[in-house]
């Protein structure tokens, strides 16, 4: 059923950002739970995005919606962190 | 104490600085909008929009910021429109205002927009308890306040009243810059000839579907032939429309004995519609307020500032809860910050 995976890792140059974006992006759940299943996990400074999916393009458009937020957020970081 | 607000509901993205000072005063520190605008004939398409939000939300921040001379450590909470609204614009928002919340370790709240629209009118006018007539490009309400709530009294039961005006203004190819709501009221100051459409009130509440497609009939026959102008469609439109948004706000201001009414929303700073409400009111001897596009077009300042008032009565939102939710209705909060 799920046979289409993808695995990202996007290394932070800190923990405490890579627990930041986990953390913004796990408050949005994915809509259709029977069709894709989605896991955003940390592993010390590495952020790791784990999709299984039924289909090849509902996993594309995930992981597109995914990264376009992921990149606000990694800019927000950028932009707003030397408080 | 200071309040940072981001608004992202629809094609506008707003973020403005309230602070609320300890003698009861309402300082708008900073109010920044960018507005994102489909070329004539279009409307504008949710991923569009988010895209543009995305875009700019940076900046307006930064500037925002700037304005208010404030930093991050001068913020006291982060307040972000919830809902209602669309979707992909709401949560490319909604993830800026969480992300700084963990960022700079400050409180984040959840705000609903059309309360938003009716705390800053209140604010900025001063109105005390007054009808509310909230009319934008997504919803068209008659709200009155009881007892913790605000409460609905007429709403439109199909499409809202400013997207009746949007929509018309594609068919006749109008501009949508910097909004086709005032490039139709401009227009409709040359307007000589009244032609007549449905006028729909059922009970306490509208309906402007039914209008919108009359009058597309109308361009297409009428305008072609030359029988009318479009300066004629956009006043015989206006007319209509806020004539029955008239009739059901007095008879709102009746059922609740109040001789105030508080007009909020986008189309609310069309001035037209303000001069016909202003001479109902005056009629019942009671008062119109209303403001400009400032704070009648979405902006963040509004949510900055009912995010304060929630915060400051106990409605902080956990941050597991700050998603955002496309239907939200105006009657579903309890206001807790009034008597």
């Amino acid at each position: 059923m799920f046979d289409h995976q993808l695995t990202i890792r996007i290394p932070y140059p800190e923990e405490r950002y890579a627990e930041i974006a986990a953390k913004t992006l796990n408050v949005d759940k994915e809509l259709k739970e029977n069709v894709i299943r989605r896991s955003i996990t940390t592993e010390k400074n590495v952020l790791i995005i784990n999709f299984e999916c039924t289909n090849a393009k509902s996993l594309r458009t995930s992981t597109q919606n995914i990264m376009e937020l992921l990149t606000l957020i990694t800019k927000t970081m950028n932009e707003f962190g030397d408080a | 104490m200071i309040a940072i607000g981001f608004e992202g509901s629809a094609n506008k993205l707003g973020v403005g600085i309230i602070e609320h000072t300890e003698d009861g005063q309402v300082k708008i520190l900073a109010n920044i909008r960018d507005t994102y605008n489909a070329p004539p004939g279009e409307g504008f398409l949710p991923r569009d929009t988010a895209e543009h939000h995305r875009r700019v939300v940076l900046d307006v921040t930064k500037k925002a910021m700037k304005t208010a001379n404030v930093t991050s450590k001068d913020i006291d909470i982060i307040a972000y429109t919830k809902g209602p609204g669309i979707g992909g614009p709401l949560v490319s928002t909604a993830v800026v205002a969480r992300t700084l919340s963990l960022l700079w370790n400050k409180p984040i709240v959840g705000v609903n927009h059309c309360i938003g629209h009716i705390e800053m009118g209140r604010e900025v006018t001063k109105a005390t308890n007054p009808v509310v007539l909230y009319v934008s490009g997504g919803n068209t309400q008659v709200i009155a306040y009881s007892e913790k709530k605000y409460r609905i009294f007429g709403e439109t039961i199909d499409i809202a009243v400013g997207n009746c005006l949007d929509r018309f203004a594609r068919i006749i190819k109008l501009s949508n810059d910097p909004s086709p709501g005032y490039n139709i009221e401009q227009e409709a100051k040359k307007g000589k000839k009244y032609l007549e459409l449905p006028y729909s009130v059922k009970g306490m509440d509208v309906s402007f579907s039914g209008i919108l497609s009359s009058i597309e009939t109308l361009a297409k026959n009428q305008l072609k032939n030359g029988e009318c102008t479009p300066a004629d469609l956009c006043f015989s439109l206006q007319e209509t429309v806020f004539a029955m948004l008239v009739e059901t706000t007095e008879r709102t201001m009746a059922h609740v004995d109040s001789n105030e009414v508080l007009i909020v929303g986008g189309v609310g700073c069309n001035l037209r519609l303000q001069e016909m409400m202003q001479s109902m009111v005056e009629q019942r001897g009671g008062k119109l307020f209303a403001t400009d596009d400032r704070f009648c077009i979405d902006n963040g300042a509004m949510i900055a500032h009912t995010g304060l008032l929630m915060y400051k009565h106990g409605s902080e939102t956990p941050f597991e809860e700050t998603y955002c939710t496309q239907r939200y209705r105006t009657d579903e909060i309890i206001t807790t910050w009034r008597d």
